[in-house]
């Protein structure tokens, strides 16, 4: 049937055929992209230049990004709040990752138990996860409170001090980073044990070997889980929404996250026009920082075959 | 060239494809032509309906609420159930979404044409609905008989900027203190001297108790439970808190100012530290320190009792009014409630108003109470009904009595964002109170001025 047609259409080379079945096979992907994330792209940045409610449109040209960016009393505050978390998490997950990742790499007793352990909480999601760290983080009874009362250290009030309530998220994620220790132990698992022996035979210490051909090795995976990491960092929600309680970003706005202010715009005070001129600007920032770390990766990331220069 | 070709009629009938399923989709664009094409739509809609209830048969009904728990879902589904026996055109369905996801889906419903028929709602935003489009209004139905039956405070509540009715309140709620009545006794306090904030005060120091360095019972503090900074200053002004009766913004008033310092001497009598453990044993809603019988008086909600019901059944408790700023300044509380509307595109209004008219009647509003415990905004609500019969529901009455349910101009909407980080500032010992106030009042200031 598809062969008739495709013969009246004047395909009959079985390259054409091939080429022909090839699109018709990735057809409802691309009905998929097009309709649910191309079609909303464009329609969500062409709204950005209107006063959209969901049910009106009006257009205003640039009126939403001169209004984000001069009259937003919480647009800079909550970029600011967004910035200072990438900043922080970031970093200290992807470290975080490696260190657990190698001391896991080891041969010490209990291994396959400990790896399960920290792999564990990356399995764990939803909303239940940020209920349980509330708990954990009771500034009188909680877990986190109890254990560093026992080396003398009087802890914080974490999630009513908002001058504790990002390092509280941070510390939850730091307990979440097995995901990224998984990369990184099957990338370790697969070095050569060959280059350490050689490197130990010219005197290299624990540190240099390190530094030298562990961390090399595994750079192209430092380097995805950073480009992820980045994305996510912008993308903060929950955590703001949850522990906050109204989604007002409390304590004193330390939790009003880009992509809460955002959600709150869209969908408390139905400014989905504006909203979206957000979405937009919040694009070009982890577009831009995105290509950074590419250009930057050139420089530190280490390809096994070679081919340092995509 | 034939590659090509091929390229661009798969692209042509992915694009079809694409049209074809989001053809359904109203943007909403103030268009005539597809104005007119969706009213005739509507019309032949209409059409429909009424020839299938000539027909006899019976309208399908979607009534959206949130009401999931054992303690509730079943007197709600009882509730419709009466309903749908009460006559026979049309028939409701009770459909429960989490309380996170119904505003959202509903908006979403409304944008795609498809709303639900009945939605339960806030009542604190019905008039930045209507404003904003997303409900039917109820004048075509509503008769003066039904319109007359609610306080004008919640009906007024309901009423757009236009003057259209566009909801009937299912339930209210107030404010109130909360108290052990064991405590009470054992202080030598009479509830009935608490009258004014330095009563109220005076009472508290009373009730406290601290064993050295570790406080074992906290006596009030009036910014935790379901008491805010703004409960507060509006007690203090009779009903009105940051804004004035022109609601022009007042937030940093030598009024504000007094009761925010007063607020804040009630928790520096605690210490910080002591308010944050209890502000986060409250937010992680593992223990309530009241029902425990670590906090003497607590603010709280008038459906409270229905949490106390389950937590803590043996605690003997009462309530009080809050007490006066100043005497003759009124033991005015802020509440609030939630109402029936009809969301935009509701293929059926009369239907969807038939069922909000049943359900606001006073037999199943008493109904709703007697085994909710939730307050009715119907004023002929009197102590005859069964659950008017309680003690308790009577002194929460009284106090709805005085409850300012103050609906706030469209232009205004989100203010909260904008002065709560500095109220908290004032709250969390962070900042002066005095500057915090002046803080929030220029916030205020910009924001209204950005938002004109």
């Amino acid at each position: 049937m598809f062969g008739k047609l495709l013969t009246k259409f004047g395909v009959k080379s079985r390259k054409g055929r091939e080429t022909a079945y090839g699109y018709v096979f990735i057809l409802p992907w691309l009905i998929g992209i097009v309709c649910f994330v191309l079609g909303p792209l464009v329609f969500s940045f062409i709204t950005s230049f209107a006063d959209y409610n969901m049910l009106k449109v009006n257009f205003i040209g640039l009126s939403n990004y001169k209004k984000m960016f001069f009259q937003d009393q919480l647009f800079w505050k909550s970029l600011g709040n967004t910035l200072v978390y990438s900043l922080l998490n970031v970093p200290l997950v992807t470290v975080g990752g490696v260190i657990v990742a190698v001391i896991l790499n080891k041969s010490i007793w209990g291994l396959r138990t400990f790896r399960t352990i920290y792999y564990l909480p990356s399995i764990m999601v939803g909303v239940g996860t940020y209920f349980l760290w509330m708990l954990l983080l009771d500034p009188a009874n909680g877990l986190v409170n109890t254990l560093l009362g026992l080396i003398g250290i009087k802890g914080p009030a974490w999630l009513t001090d908002p001058n504790w309530t990002k390092p509280a998220i941070i510390l939850m994620h730091l307990w979440g980073l097995g995901g990224q220790m998984l990369l990184y132990l099957a990338r370790l698992q697969s070095i050569p044990q060959d280059y350490y022996e050689a490197a130990s035979l010219d005197g290299a210490g624990m540190f240099k070997k390190f530094t030298t051909i562990t961390v090399p090795l595994l750079s192209p995976i430092i380097f995805y889980n950073l480009t992820i990491g980045i994305i996510g960092a912008f993308q903060v929600f929950q955590e703001g929404y949850i522990f906050s309680g109204d989604g007002t970003g409390k304590p004193a706005g330390s939790l009003l996250f880009y992509n809460l202010h955002l959600w709150n715009q869209a969908f408390k005070n139905f400014k989905t026009g504006y909203a979206n001129a957000m979405c937009w600007f919040l694009f070009a920032i982890v577009m831009i920082l995105t290509v950074c770390n590419q250009k930057i990766s050139q420089k530190w990331v280490y390809y096994e075959e070679g081919d340092n220069d995509d | 060239m034939k590659r090509k070709g091929l390229a661009l009629l798969i692209g042509a009938a992915m694009m079809a494809a694409s049209l074809v399923g989001c053809g359904g989709k109203d943007t909403g664009a103030d268009n005539s032509t597809k104005a007119d094409n969706t009213a005739k739509a509507d019309n032949a809609e209409n059409v429909v309906q009424e020839s299938v209830a000539d027909s006899g048969e019976v309208i399908e009904l979607e009534f959206w609420g949130w009401w999931s728990s054992e303690a509730r879902k079943p007197h709600m589904e009882e509730m419709v159930k009466g309903f749908n026996e009460s006559q026979s055109k049309y028939h409701v369905t009770y459909v429960d979404i989490p309380f996170g996801d119904i505003f959202t889906k509903n908006i979403a419903q409304i944008a795609a044409g498809k709303p639900c028929d009945i939605m339960a709602n806030n009542m604190e935003e019905v008039r930045f609905r209507a404003g904003q489009g997303q409900v039917e209004p109820l004048d075509p139905f509503l008769t003066d008989d039904v319109k007359g039956a609610f306080y004008e405070q919640y009906l007024d509540a309901c009423t757009g900027e236009d003057g259209s009715v566009y909801a009937l309140p299912l339930s209210v709620d107030t404010r109130a203190i909360y108290y052990n009545k064991a405590h009470f006794e054992e202080a030598g306090i009479n509830p009935g001297d608490i009258q004014t904030w330095t009563d109220l005060e005076e009472a508290a120091i009373k009730l406290d108790r601290k064993n050295g360095d570790t406080w074992e019972r906290i006596g009030f503090i009036p910014v935790l439970g379901n008491g805010g900074v703004d409960t507060w200053v509006i007690n203090a002004n009779s009903g009105y808190g940051w804004f004035d009766e022109n609601f022009e913004p007042k937030v940093n008033t030598d009024v504000n100012k007094e009761a925010f310092r007063w607020i804040r001497a009630q928790i520096d009598r605690y210490g910080q530290a002591k308010y944050d453990e209890l502000s986060a044993v409250f937010a992680n809603g593992m223990q309530d320190p009241f029902a425990s019988g670590v906090m003497s008086m607590l603010v709280q909600t008038s459906a409270y009792p229905s949490s106390l019901k389950q937590n803590a059944p043996d605690l003997d408790y009462g309530v009080i009014p809050l007490p006066e700023f100043k005497e003759g300044t009124g033991h005015v509380a802020n509440g609030g409630g939630f109402v029936l509307e009809i969301p935009k595109g509701a293929k059926d209004p009369e239907g969807s108003y038939e069922f909000i008219k049943y359900v606001t009647s006073r037999e199943t509003q008493d109904f709703l109470s007697t085994n909710i415990g939730d307050f009715s905004a119907r004023n002929d609500f009197d102590d005859s009904t069964e659950f008017m019969s309680n003690p308790l529901n009577q002194d929460l009455s009284r106090c709805l009595s005085e409850t300012s349910t103050l609906v706030l101009p469209n232009e205004v909407k989100g203010y909260e964002t904008v002065i709560n980080p500095f109220i908290d500032e004032g709250t969390l010992g962070l900042s002066n109170t005095d500057d915090a106030l002046d803080k929030a009042q220029k916030a205020l200031e910009d924001y209204i001025k950005n938002n004109k």
